[in-house]
């Protein structure tokens, strides 16, 4: 067993500052050591790994975890880790955004992320909110829940991050929460390894913007309604549409094997370089 | 909190913010809420090393140390 | 020296083949009139030389893509015009803040908004200065010549290197589209990343060295590991507010540039040794300018033209200079004024703008009537 807290004091760089800058109960935390145990699984070292991060809570991740880090423009993540990656293809890239980068912002570079099928592991925390900006709905705020700027419920239907990029074509999609916190880590450990474009969905409580403004209870009490309301993907498949309710599939949702962009790029080189290779 | 020396597990209250999420996902329900609001080990000899109030800390505050005369558990999940 | 072949080349290809000599080995782009034929050439010619290409999804994301190559250690470009130019500001200053080596080419087209794709302009002067919010540095150079896009995007890269600032090419339409037999230099000077001075637990990316020295960046991946972020900085690269830290982080942004001015300026000059009127054009408009400076020694008249290559940081003590000697100064410009506004500001003297924002060049002979009215 990966112990988090000893792992974590490997990793975390020591000039920063601790307790780190979430609130007491964030679950950011939580995936932040699922994070690391997966790169310590993986055996990779730390100059092997780049972690590229967005804006917002989950965007702070890059400042305390000692790899080369670069915390970049909202939304725009995907867009400087495709450069690196193209660059060096040695590198292992790990970018961290949140439900609001990802998807609104940085819905698009996310889209053609998964389309092109770059070899980069999309780590995506949902905690269904815009945190650091004082709770404005995001893509993922389920309707009628409120926030600061739908104080009468949002009328926006949410995204199904999940959903969404699979049908935009990546390689390997799945779905943890900070309940599941050993599974989280075992995807993000199948994200990293896996050639192409991955993407982790991490359910994450926001117990402040998003948990005190829709009468969500304690921290605890959020990751319990991820316990109870989470089912294996092949269990949820056996749920008629009609019953499915508030519950949603955890676990691998999509392991595709497909060439990646660099594989695919290897082959336009052959052809501009006709016979003198 | 007072810590003995063969209780298995160690909380770094310096780090902790009080969330209370390891007392509430301990299976064996080892640990309790002080009265300053920090966790502390009140059955640490029910412990068994499962490591879920290690993995589900937020701020990495909360160890569990293996003592020799008790099996390592590993805790599945779902 | 010893020179290559006469090409025909227009602008966009001598500028994309320029970068390719300075050894720019990435390009993202997105495709806008009238820069696509960057990205089209470097399309075919990037993979021959173990480069890559890609078109990204947008022109945020293609600014995006070649700091985060610049990061990794290869020089990188995107191409883009007008309204791509306005989606590049925000990463753009990323760029600028960071401290990221990369260029960035825009051929100027008809603003504002989707204005005018296929007509030339040189409406983004001021954009290309502060088209980013904040305080910040950039470099922006202005070609004139087919040739010069090949000389000046290698210019580019080399002062890009140089300065860890990104750079911008800023050509309008009509260079861009030109055609013109060239002969291009077979001997050019190229500025690599300098390898790091210090071990790996030494390094601090964006230290404040004696005598103003920059720091190398040096690539992901190679044992230094650093931050690199868009917020305000300490020397480590991680963010700070301290109001010390704040303000030295800042200041190196804006000395590492304004202490080099005599490095980065490029101006060109044409007979302003004993003239009373001095032309200041750049770009397609100097050729004519040039045409009428000509024109003007014909008839009698002392009138001489400055050009300035390096647009930004603006050569405003030739400027200066130049007003000692001259009695006034005639700025034609495809816009309603920029670089006029910047000529007022550098000189007392009296000065005339010569504007055209019909989407067609300005003519010589628009140039000599405010020359004949300002008689002297």
């Amino acid at each position: 067993m990966i112990r988090t807290s000893e792992t974590m004091y490997k990793y975390l760089r020591p000039d920063k500052t601790f307790p780190h800058v979430w609130c007491p109960g964030c679950g950011i935390g939580i995936v932040m050591g699922a994070l690391v145990r997966a790169i310590e699984k993986t055996g990779f070292t730390k100059d092997e790994i780049v972690l590229v991060s967005g804006i917002g809570c989950s965007g702070r991740m890059s400042t305390y975890l000692d790899f080369n880090t670069l915390h970049t423009t909202h939304g725009r993540a995907l867009s400087f880790a495709t450069g690196i990656k193209l660059a060096n293809p040695e590198l292992n890239i790990i970018v961290v955004m949140g439900d609001g980068d990802a998807t609104a912002i940085g819905g698009n570079h996310l889209i053609h992320s998964c389309r092109r099928n770059i070899d980069l592991t999309a780590l995506i925390v949902n905690n269904n909110i815009y945190g650091m900006t004082g709770g404005q709905y995001s893509p993922t705020t389920p309707m009628e829940h409120k926030a600061s700027t739908a104080q009468y419920g949002s009328i926006e239907k949410p995204f199904d991050i999940c959903k969404l990029v699979e049908a935009c074509g990546a390689s390997f999609v799945a779905r943890s929460t900070t309940y599941h916190a050993k599974m989280l880590d075992a995807m993000l450990s199948r994200a990293i390894a896996k050639k192409g474009f991955s993407v982790v969905e991490a359910m994450s409580q926001c117990p402040v913007q998003y948990g005190r403004r829709n009468k969500k209870g304690s921290p605890v009490d959020m990751m319990m309604w991820y316990k109870d309301n989470s089912v294996s993907n092949p269990a949820f498949k056996k749920i008629p549409p009609g019953e499915v309710g508030e519950q949603f599939p955890v676990g691998i949702l999509v392991d595709i094997e497909q060439p990646d962009y660099l594989e695919r790029y290897s082959k336009i080189v052959k052809k501009a370089c006709g016979d003198k290779l | 909190m007072k810590q003995k020396n063969d209780d298995p597990i160690h909380i770094f209250s310096r780090w902790c913010k009080r969330c209370g999420i390891c007392i509430a996902i301990c299976p064996k329900n080892v640990l309790e809420s002080g009265k300053d609001g920090y966790p502390y080990a009140a059955r640490p000899r029910d412990c068994i090393l499962c490591g879920l109030c290690d993995i589900h800390c937020p701020d990495y505050a909360i160890t569990v140390k293996k003592n020799p005369d008790i099996k390592e558990v590993e805790h599945e999940e779902t | 020296m010893k020179r290559h072949k006469d090409l025909l080349l227009h602008g966009n290809e001598a500028c994309a083949m320029g970068a390719l000599a300075a050894g720019m080995r990435l390009f993202a782009g997105y495709p806008i009139t009238p820069s696509t034929e960057i990205a089209e050439f470097l399309s075919v010619e990037l993979p021959k030389v173990g480069g890559t290409f890609i078109q990204m999804e947008d022109e945020i994301s293609s600014m995006g893509a070649i700091i985060g190559a610049s990061l990794a250690g290869v020089k990188s470009m995107t191409a883009t015009s007008g309204p791509g130019f306005s989606l590049m500001q925000e990463n753009l200053g990323f760029a600028s803040m960071a401290e990221i080596p990369c260029v960035l080419v825009n051929v100027m087209r008809g603003g504002p908004s989707t204005g005018m794709p296929t007509r030339p302009s040189q409406g983004d002067v001021m954009q290309s200065r502060w088209g980013t919010h904040g305080p910040h540095p950039i470099i922006v150079l202005s070609p004139q010549s087919v040739l010069e896009c090949y000389t000046l995007t290698i210019h580019a890269f080399n002062l890009a290197e140089k300065y860890r600032s990104p750079v911008i090419m800023l050509m309008d339409g009509i260079v861009g589209h030109m055609w013109e037999n060239v002969q291009l230099p077979e001997k050019i000077e190229v500025i690599d990343r300098p390898e790091p001075s210090v071990p790996p637990d030494w390094y601090n990316p964006y230290d404040n060295l004696p005598g103003g020295e920059i720091v190398p960046l040096v690539p992901f991946g190679e044992g230094y590991r650093y931050h690199v972020t868009g917020m305000v900085h300490d020397k480590s690269g991680f963010p700070t507010l301290v109001h010390e830290e704040v303000e030295q982080c800042l200041d190196k942004l804006i000395y590492k540039i304004k202490n080099n001015l005599h490095d980065i300026i490029r101006i060109e000059d044409y007979m302003l040794e004993d003239a009373d009127i001095c032309i200041v054009a750049h770009g397609s408009v100097a050729r004519s300018a040039r045409e009428a400076v000509n024109i003007a020694r014909n008839e009698g008249l002392k009138v001489g033209l400055l050009r300035p290559i390096t647009l930004w940081p603006f050569p405003r003590f030739h400027l200066e200079n130049i007003s000692k000697r001259v009695k006034m100064f005639v700025v034609p410009e495809m816009n309603y004024g920029q670089v006029y506004g910047e000529v007022l500001k550098s000189c007392p003297k009296r000065a005339v703008r010569v504007t055209r924002v019909d989407g067609e060049l300005v003519t010589p002979a628009q140039i000599m009537e405010k020359i004949e009215g300002a008689a002297l």
